[in-house]
């Protein structure tokens, strides 16, 4: 396994974080992955070296569960040796302050995570979202002083505005309070535009970038073949069956020919794509790229893991990278 | 023309403002707006009660200041809100926005305006070669100075904008207090980011660009040719459905109140919650009289609505 720090933290972490969306979780009523099958995973990530594993409040349902499999399994483990994220916003519950940044939420919601995970701390502690009700002063305060109670280690944020994560990082600088430290945006090697501040933000200020859904819902696989109108034909079993919101949200003509590139390279390093695409955002260099990956099978965890055996050339990583662009046109970004 | 305030300034500005890009410049070996058709175009938009120009140092390489300034001689210089911008730079032309750039370029500026002061210098784009830190200080030493009333900033990421914000407060400098992005009805997702820091932080907004380049105007056609001279045939345009649709929207309406659709779209702007003071631009007296017919137009909700929705 290769180590990195945490951004400009002081905590060292395994080159891919494991994450733990699908521990709990019921689709259609059917059990995603159960404590047992959870509890295999762990122990394949951790037995190849794999120390940070992410989650959250709501992961699992009822929510908690996800949280609740790592702390049995952590159980048995020394706490010390692993980076444990968690994060905060989304509703818990239907109360009035089920959900939020809130002081009152926030507090809430930390004391159960810890709780559930059988820890007195959180390496990282996120904010799930931005909360457009509550100021982030508020927020922020809150969160610092968890920091000084020893309950949170690192802030992070995951997924906003660029300007709002500007914002945040200012409120700190002249609060001087905690600052976001860690960020975890939807990133992967078939979307850029959406993200590409986001990533300027985190790269100006030497933020880390943990991206989640790095292979795009499983999209970089290359386990879908195209359909003639330029969406996906849906192998049985696969999440290509919810295909409709999975195409909005991962498939675009932009994604088809960064696969077609990612295909490519991965043939030519007898690589699988999802070892390539995983590869490419470990490789980004304007600022520290942890990938959170997950998986349903050991067996998938395995060939994601193994994405740290690959190595790209320039040339390789330069060819992925052209194709994120349909043109030169969209390299001219509004602005600058 | 109603007065309205710029932003979180003390400074009271018409409801539009004038655009002078076209002062002066040359093109295809002839002068888009001569300097007596400037000065004609000025006297209209005073006359109608305009006191806001916006010009820059780029513009017809200064041939655009010394136009408006030969014609503010003839005026009382406080009766008018005077903009200019800098990055593309006269005299500093390798640097954009160093120490030295600004020093050199607000000179030039003052000079050909014939002025001690700017209301509002504009960064005209972002200089990632440098440090925002260097640019705030020079400027906000230029508001001391007296040579600068209030700082502004053209395009630029809105995290950047953000950022800029944040280095004033911590530093104690002037801020930016004046915006001049690209916005208008069928120009809005890229801006929505940029505008939601203005609104979060009581920046005026005044957009360029209020017809969309032309497309607003009712001149183009999806599936005809360009007319003769017009901006249509020599830039290829990458028009958007959606775009399409807001002009069609736009010329609905304006048969509707027997307006033009170009006063249509910037009544719609100059409306917008978002907008302080819309930059008019024209190349003619005519085209700036078609605009200020602009203030005997107002649009219903529902009109309004119409507009707003063909962006979907």
């Amino acid at each position: 396994m290769e180590y990195v720090k945490l951004g400009s933290t002081g905590t060292t972490v395994s080159r891919l974080c494991f994450g733990t969306w699908r521990f709990g979780r019921r689709t259609n009523g059917v059990l995603e992955t159960d404590e047992s099958e959870a509890h295999e995973l762990l122990d394949a990530f951790a037995a190849a070296g794999g120390n940070f594993v992410d989650t959250a409040n709501v992961y699992g349902d009822p929510n908690g569960t996800s949280e609740e499999y790592i702390g049995n399994w952590l159980g048995d483990r020394d706490r010390e040796e692993y980076v444990l994220a968690s994060k905060v916003y989304f509703p818990y519950d239907d109360g009035p302050n089920g959900s939020g940044l809130g002081r009152k939420h926030v507090r809430d919601q930390i004391e159960g995570t810890l709780d559930r995970l059988g820890t007195d701390y959180l390496d990282v502690y996120y904010i799930h979202r931005w909360d457009d009700e509550t100021p982030i002063e508020e927020t922020l305060r809150t969160l610092d002083r968890l920091v000084d109670e020893g309950k949170i280690n690192h802030l992070g944020a995951s997924t906003m505005a660029a300007w709002k994560l500007t914002k945040a990082l200012w409120t700190s600088d002249v609060e001087g309070l905690e600052r976001f430290e860690v960020t975890q945006p939807l990133f992967h090697a078939g979307y850029r535009d959406d993200v590409a501040d986001y990533l300027d933000v985190a790269a100006d200020q030497d933020l880390a970038v943990c991206p989640y859904s790095p292979l795009a819902g499983g999209f970089l696989t290359g386990k879908y073949e195209r359909a003639e109108d330029g969406g996906v034909k849906a192998p049985e079993g696969s999440r290509g069956e919810f295909y409709d919101v999975f195409e909005d949200y991962y498939v675009s003509a932009r994604g088809w020919k960064v696969l077609d590139a990612v295909e490519a390279v991965a043939d030519e390093e007898d690589a699988t794509p999802a070892q390539v695409a995983l590869r490419w955002l470990v490789e980004q260099d304007a600022f520290t790229c942890v990938p959170i990956v997950g998986a349903r099978t050991v067996d998938q965890l395995t060939e994601n893991l193994g994405a740290l055996d690959v190595s790209l050339s320039r040339d390789q990583v330069e060819r992925i990278d052209a194709a994120r662009y349909e043109d030169p046109e969209t390299r001219r970004r509004w602005g600058n | 023309m109603a007065q309205t305030t710029l932003g979180s300034t003390g400074t009271r500005v018409s409801e539009f403002a004038l655009g002078t890009a076209m002062f002066g410049r040359e093109f295809d070996g002839g002068v888009a707006t001569t300097a007596s058709e400037a000065h004609d175009i000025l006297d209209a938009f005073a006359d109608a009660g305009g006191s806001f120009v916006d010009t820059a140092n780029t513009y017809a390489d200064g041939e655009s200041e010394r136009i408006v300034g030969d014609w503010l001689a003839k005026r009382d210089r406080g009766d008018f809100v005077v903009a200019s911008k800098l990055y593309w730079n006269q005299v500093a032309a390798d640097e954009s926005l160093s120490r030295r750039a600004i020093r050199a370029e607000i000179e030039g500026t003052l000079d050909r305006l014939g002025t001690d002061y700017l209301d509002v210098y504009y960064i005209h784009r972002w200089d990632d070669e440098t440090p925002i830190e260097e640019t705030l200080r020079t400027l906000d030493r230029l508001v001391d100075e007296g040579k600068v009333d209030y700082l502004g900033i053209s395009t630029a990421a809105a995290w950047k904008l953000t950022k800029a914000l944040w280095t004033s407060d911590v530093e104690g400098l002037e801020r930016f207090e004046v915006t001049q992005p690209k916005f208008n009805a069928a120009y809005r997702d890229p801006v929505r980011d940029y505008l939601d820091v203005a609104a979060d932080q009581g920046l005026a907004v005044c957009p360029y660009s209020p017809l969309e380049g032309g497309l607003l105007t009712g001149k183009y056609a999806r599936d005809a040719d360009a007319p003769e001279g017009s901006r249509g045939d020599v830039s290829d345009w990458d028009v958007s459905e959606r775009q399409w649709a807001v002009a069609d929207a736009v010329e609905a309406v304006a048969d509707e109140e027997d307006a033009t659709p170009a006063q249509v779209a910037l009544r719609w702007l100059a409306d917008h919650e978002r907008v302080t003071a819309p930059i008019l631009g024209a190349r003619t007296v005519e085209q700036i009289e078609e605009n200020l017919g602009v203030l005997d137009v107002s649009l219903a909700v529902d009109q309004r609505e119409r507009i707003t929705d063909a962006y979907a």
